[in-house]
């Protein structure tokens, strides 16, 4: 068997898809794994041992071609045909598309499988989906509602895996070890530290960083500090190393490919990053992570996909921002707005393992950020907690849409026994495990809220029939039918319709289960 | 007196480096001096280019210097090289066999004849890489530009004369919708995808390359 798996955006995207690559992998021993990346995320070859074959789609040079006046016209018709023609050769029987944009549908489309899962387009430019979860990233790409699921679980997902828990391991190479040695000096224990970003919007900026590290530094004097940066970040982090020197900071720099940060994140005992590659690849580690997220960091969706680390969100309006547009702020608000004494403070309590600082700690800067802890959830996807804040209505809200999405999505409702109960009792069994304080009554008034939300569903369901209706009759009157109006209405009823039920019944096995009557 | 106003057409004379450079009706076709470092800077300059190159097409063979350097840092690299000027041609025809097993050589002198040619007609049908030499100037610059046009095919003119020779292409972009006459505003992708056949006849798979490069553009 040989599968194929497209992901044709970023290295951090590609990074996002390990988790699934692996399941894959373990789900079809058998099969020959390739995967096609762009050229930029080389860099992950070397890491993903669960892929047998890469394919490198050289996106640059075909855009080179297409827009320098000195090159063939039909240079990059040819070299893409070249491509595909290979990739069509080796027959694949599974064609994933990790990457949701036209591009990879079209290229999709061509290669052709045998089963495909994930956006193709035919030569007319349907689409295919092949999968419930894509379609669904398509349909809410770029929704900020309550059932967002963060990528690694959509590839995870519409992969076919389930809630089986996700062990992934990045493959170092042999020099990794000794570059590793020589870079530390012996150092074990350190915080490691990736201040700098693929985006200048997600960058907290070098004097805060300053800041922060110098206050860790004097309440905690033992601590060490290790810079991580790509080579082409040299000049940036020796700028930062000399202004912590000044400070008092010790700090080294740790200029490497990602193989070897991979073994230096494995000998360190935290990391503090912004939304950076780094911390995909410290996900499958065991070390605590506090990913500061600024700017169009999207941590719903592209978050630290593991349990127990921290997210810190600056509380701004804006964001997450567009990636595509410039700050719309006179000035970086989200990074001005997070203190550093809280960012050092949090480190510390992090570091100690200290829960009721933490809890401390979020409450007393709630006005500048929104603290989650990461965790896998009882339906076996990634989700956030809040920290230093009761559990409240909305949590709860946000956490049975999800399960109802998940539910909805893996055609549950078309079995002929749901398994509504079992996947309750799994969410109420988690609730429990992660606020092992909340009384039965607070879940009960929590609960009671959630029954409430039946009445505007149902209005929901009842404003689009009733449109829907309405748009039926008007066409008995006209000479063309909108068919496709029409259809999107039907599909809003129908979906709304299967929600409430699926919805309905996990409210009321939730009620049991923390009654104890289930 | 006629006769010592006459320049030969090809000349050869040794360089300061040792090596022996050709003159072409009176003018340098490498530098005098060291031509294989010449040769070197001209491959460092589009070294990048031909480090992706598929196939290589060369306008000029110059002296070959840089033809000779081609080949020693990419021996495994098809090379086609273009040549407007018969007595240069010959002169190149006799180091090819020897030194360059891998690059052939046209003599192209206008006509329209380019595409015509087998060597040429066999490298259309795939994707290589243009670069002109530096000696273009002193040589026949009109036809090498006409070469080039026709090769790049970013003229509708020229596009049309690649289309109308290969069937699968004219099958792609009918003949029709691509615009005639003298129009000589370069195309892009944008305009092959106008050009487009939505009719049945073309290759699915065609058509939907088409696509996904004018994706990457957008």
């Amino acid at each position: 068997m040989k599968i194929l798996v497209v992901s044709l955006l970023r290295l951090g995207d590609v990074f996002l898809a390990a988790p699934a690559l692996a399941g894959i992998k373990r789900r079809y021993p058998d099969a020959e794994l390739h995967l096609l990346v762009n050229r930029q995320a080389a860099g992950a070859i070397s890491l993903l041992g669960m892929v047998d074959r890469w394919h490198i789609f050289e996106r640059d040079l075909l855009q080179q071609g297409l827009t320098d006046a000195e090159s063939p016209i039909l240079e990059p018709f040819y070299r893409l045909e070249g491509q595909l023609q290979k990739l069509r050769g080796y027959d694949f029987d599974m064609v994933l598309n990790f990457t949701h944009n036209r591009l990879s549908g079209w290229l999709c489309g061509i290669i052709g499988a045998r089963q495909t899962i994930g956006l193709a387009l035919d030569s007319q430019g349907r689409p295919r989906f092949g999968s419930n979860w894509f379609q669904f990233l398509n349909d809410r790409a770029e929704e900020r509602g309550r059932e967002i699921f963060h990528y690694s679980d959509v590839f995870w997902f519409g992969g076919g895996m389930d809630r089986e828990a996700r062990h992934w391991r990045w493959q170092l190479p042999a020099q990794a070890k000794v570059e590793a040695d020589a870079l530390l000096q012996g150092k074990t224990g350190f915080i490691a530290l990736q201040p700098l970003t693929s985006e200048s919007k997600k960058e907290w900026g070098s004097e805060h960083w300053v800041q922060a590290l110098q206050m860790m530094q004097q309440t905690r004097p033992q601590s060490e500090f290790v810079i991580l940066g790509a080579p082409n970040e040299r000049e940036r982090c020796e700028v930062l190393l000399t202004s912590l020197r000044e400070k008092g900071v010790r700090a080294i720099v740790a200029i490497c490919s990602l193989g070897t940060a991979v073994e230096i994140l494995s000998r360190a005992e935290m990391l503090l990053t912004g939304d950076t590659s780094i911390k995909h690849l410290a996900a499958a580690l065991p070390l605590k992570v506090i990913e500061i997220s600024l700017g169009s960091s999207d941590w719903r969706r592209t978050g630290i996909y593991k349990s127990g680390a921290y997210i810190v969100q600056a509380r701004v309006p804006c964001a997450p921002c567009p990636h595509s547009l410039p700050c719309s702020e006179s000035f970086h608000r989200c990074g001005a707005i997070l203190p550093p004494d809280f960012i050092a403070k949090f480190g510390l309590a992090v570091l100690g393992g200290e829960p009721q600082q933490i809890q401390d700690l979020a409450r007393a800067y709630a006005g500048a950020c929104e603290i989650y802890q990461t965790s896998f959830s009882g339906g076996g996807y990634w989700q956030c907690l809040p920290v230093g804040r009761a559990v409240q209505s909305r949590d709860l809200r946000m956490w049975l849409d999800k399960l109802t999405t998940k539910l909805l999505l893996q055609g549950e409702h078309l079995q002929a026994l749901g398994a509504y109960g079992t996947e309750a009792m799994r969410m109420g069994e988690w609730m429990r495990k992660e606020f092992p304080h909340f009384s039965t009554n607070g879940w009960q008034e929590l609960i009671r809220h959630l029954e409430g939300d039946d009445q505007m569903h149902q209005f929901s369901a009842q404003n689009a029939q009733k449109k829907l209706t309405q748009m039926m009759q008007a066409t008995r009157s006209q000479s063309t039918v909108q068919l496709k109006e029409m259809r999107v209405l039907q599909a809003k009823v129908e979906d709304i319709s299967r929600r409430i039920e699926i919805r309905h019944r996990l409210v009321r096995s939730l009620r049991n289960i923390v009654e104890g009557t289930l | 007196m006629d006769g010592m106003n006459t320049v030969p057409s090809l000349e050869k004379i040794t360089a300061k480096n040792g090596d022996v450079v050709l003159k072409y009706r009176g003018r340098l076709l490498a530098s005098a001096i060291d031509p294989r470092r010449e040769a070197r800077d001209w491959i460092n300059r589009w070294r990048l280019r031909i480090a992706v190159a598929e196939r290589l097409v060369i306008l000029g063979a110059g002296a070959g210097f840089h033809i000779d350097e081609v080949v020693r840092e990419w021996p495994a690299l098809r090379v086609l090289v273009i040549c407007c000027e018969p007595e240069v041609f010959a002169e190149m025809a006799k180091q090819q066999a020897a030194a360059w097993p891998l690059v052939d050589l046209v003599l192209y002198e206008g006509h329209g004849d380019l595409l015509s040619n087998p060597k040429v007609r066999h490298w259309m049908r795939g994707y290589f890489t243009l670069l002109e030499h530096s000696s273009l100037s002193n040589l026949q610059t009109a036809l090498y530009q006409e070469c080039k046009a026709r090769l790049l095919a970013r003229e509708p003119l020229f596009f049309s004369d690649w289309v109308r020779r290969e069937p699968r292409l004219s099958q792609l972009f009918p003949l029709q919708a691509i615009p005639g006459g003298e129009n000589r505003q370069m195309l892009s992708i944008k305009d092959l995808e106008k050009f487009v056949n939505v009719r049945a006849d073309a290759n699915p798979a065609d058509v939907m390359i088409v696509r996904a490069l004018r994706e990457l553009v957008r």
